[in-house]
């Protein structure tokens, strides 16, 4: 077999993810393999596929659910593509196909699996060892406990090409095609190159930045290092120093008019620019990690053209926030009376049948926000007795119920909660929204701002 | 070959497993003799055909003789078949086996099934095909599925008995 027969083997038809249904078509359709080759494969898979549903059912039953056995054989393939690929050139591969039988090559492919497992599990370690110091429940919750169940499922034997886990922090760049032991060695590998590049950073200036997203940054599915990357290429554009990540409402303006106008070829080399001096500045040596970042940069300037067609690059490079300087209030949701006399104002309200009396009761018994809460869930009052209950609030204590029940941020969905407490948020919600703006404004602001005892 | 990659089982050759299967059935033959009982060539293909049509309907895949030769094992000594109706009742045998397969939820195992099959075949259903299939298979089914006993029968005697009268009238 000479180099040019070889060479027209399309490696763009090789699917990473069913790589040996692909080889075996590619090779075919090059007459690498003849039909009687076909058979032989075909057979011999026939034969690897019984034995393992034999083993499947433990020798209790010969017959399986399609599903099932669909399952098994493309974990079967999954295995032998595995072993393929760990051949440099098409022909060895060719090679190894004709010569050696399915279960041999099914054997040899296990063998390469364990070794995946081995080589992901030590690199667990590792990015457990870099990882961020940050309290992102996404990022720690994937990292630590999503890889490590993954480990405890895996079963390469009928379930090699399952990824098991949804891996829902993402990684920067994109991970395609890849299942099973790659897609994790793949993950692990793209989260420990993301992970040396945010150690340049103290954790508390990681968190500022996240919390100029959003200060509850927690409920929110982003990639950390994508965030920390682009501003420091930010910083470097602006001339700053990236450490800090201090980018201001003031240097984004700077961006834009520096920016603005210019094709995205130039914002290309601009940006470039930018990360030959970032990678000076962070003494960024690590030829995998520089691909790495390399790949990410093309996503973050095509970012910037979009955001400057949009006018809007305060999205894209982030102004750090500090919550914890901002101005707190503290407000006391107060003592709750003696359960007794609560059942017995509770019972009051429920046979009172006009909303003055109501009120009047409400007025003269209740003497704590923790009370008037209770209430509000256990008295049955409609959504117009619970307006005339708010209008009698204070804006403090409007906005200290909204705290209470994050409805300034509006991000619990209602449906978990019970009824009763569907009906006042509702209502509450509605009735903040039919305030004047000025007065709404006050409410959500305190509501940001307050500290509920 | 391009087309048939869509399907995921690619790889499966039905005329293989085919010819595979009947030269297992067709072994069997050797054990059956003595009872009078033998299979052509042509019956143990209708046979296998029989079965690719059940495992197929009941969404299942079996390689190699499977399980019809355990049953032809199994049925061969019972003294309600005869060569007169040896092929048919393995037809339906094969059917219900497949079918009963799914219903337990694959909780009973093959020789587990093909023992109660036999032993309510010999026993309790005299010989009845629709017996064994609508009543004793579907109580254990049943059972299976609820965690009880297979041969309990408890809550099934009112069945039992109405079952009874339709195979009078059957």
């Amino acid at each position: 077999m000479n180099i040019e027969s070889i060479s027209l083997i399309d490696q763009n038809k090789l699917k990473e993810d069913c790589y040996f249904e692909s080889f075996i078509e590619e090779a075919y359709r090059c007459n690498f393999l003849s039909v009687s080759d076909i058979e032989r494969i075909q057979f011999e898979c026939i034969e690897l596929l019984a034995h393992k549903v034999e083993r499947y059912n433990g020798g209790d039953s010969s017959s399986i659910r399609m599903e099932i056995a669909e399952n098994i054989m493309q974990s079967n393939l999954y295995t032998i593509g595995i072993y393929l690929k760990s051949f440099h050139k098409a022909e060895a591969a060719i090679e190894a196909l004709r010569e050696i039988s399915i279960n041999e090559l099914y054997f040899k492919g296990t063998v390469e699996i364990e070794k995946k497992i081995r080589d992901a599990k030590y690199l667990h370690r590792k990015v457990l060892e870099n990882k961020i110091n940050i309290g992102y429940y996404t990022y720690n919750a994937t990292i630590v406990d999503g890889i490590e169940g993954f480990f405890k499922l895996y079963n390469p034997e009928f379930d090699a090409c399952e990824n098991h886990i949804t891996a829902d922090y993402p990684t920067c760049n994109p991970i395609k095609n890849v299942v099973g032991i790659e897609f994790i060695q793949k993950y692990l590998e793209y989260i420990y190159f993301e992970n040396m590049f945010c150690q340049n950073y103290m954790p508390e200036e990681i968190h500022h930045l996240l919390c100029g997203i959003d200060e509850n940054y927690d409920y929110l599915i982003l990639n950390i290092y994508e965030q920390i990357f682009t501003s420091a290429i930010g910083c470097k554009l602006a001339g700053m120093e990236s450490r800090g990540l201090n980018l201001s409402d003031e240097t984004i303006k700077y961006l834009y008019g520096k920016l603005n106008n210019k094709s995205s070829e130039e914002i290309q080399s601009t940006v470039n620019r930018a990360y030959c001096e970032l990678k000076k500045e962070l003494l960024i040596n690590n030829d995998l990690q520089e691909l790495y970042l390399e790949e990410s940069l093309a996503r973050i300037s095509l970012n910037i053209c979009i955001a400057l067609n949009l006018k809007t690059l305060s999205k894209v490079f982030i102004v750090p926030d500090f919550p914890e300087r901002k101005p707190k209030f503290f407000f006391s949701y107060g003592e709750k009376m003696d359960n007794e006399q609560y059942r017995y104002i509770v019972e009051e309200l429920l046979q009172c049948r006009f909303l003055s009396d109501k009120l009047s009761i409400i007025e003269s018994k209740i003497k704590s926000l923790a009370d008037l809460e209770d209430i509000f869930f256990d008295a049955g009052f409609n959504p117009d007795e619970m307006d005339a209950i708010f209008k009698k609030l204070e804006i403090s204590e409007l906005a200290a119920l909204a705290k209470n029940h994050n409805l300034y941020k509006r991000m619990e969905a209602l449906d978990d909660l019970r009824e009763s407490e569907q009906n006042f948020q509702s209502s509450l919600f509605h009735y903040i929204e039919s305030l004047s703006e000025e007065e709404k404004g006050w409410i959500y602001t305190a509501a940001d701002n307050i500290v509920i005892d | 070959m391009e087309g048939k990659s869509k399907n995921k089982l690619i790889f499966y050759n039905a005329s293989i497993i085919k010819q595979q299967a009947v030269n297992e059935i067709i072994k069997c033959n050797k054990i059956t003799k003595k009872f009078g009982l033998t299979l052509t060539n042509r019956q143990a293909a209708e046979l296998i055909e029989t079965r690719n049509y059940v495992l197929n309907a009941n969404g299942r895949i079996e390689f190699g003789g499977g399980v019809v030769d355990k049953i032809i094992k199994e049925f061969c000594d019972s003294p309600f078949i005869s060569m007169y109706n040896y092929t048919e009742v393995l037809h339906d045998l094969v059917e219900m086996f497949y079918e009963y397969k799914n219903e337990t939820l694959d909780l009973a195992s093959d020789e587990e099934l093909i023992k109660y099959m036999k032993k309510a075949f010999d026993g309790v259903c005299h010989g009845s095909i629709y017996l064994l299939s609508e009543r004793e298979l579907a109580k254990m089914a049943r059972n299976i599925r609820f965690g009880i006993h297979p041969d309990d029968s408890e809550d099934n005697d009112e069945v039992n008995e109405k079952m009874e009268d339709d195979f009078d009238e059957y």
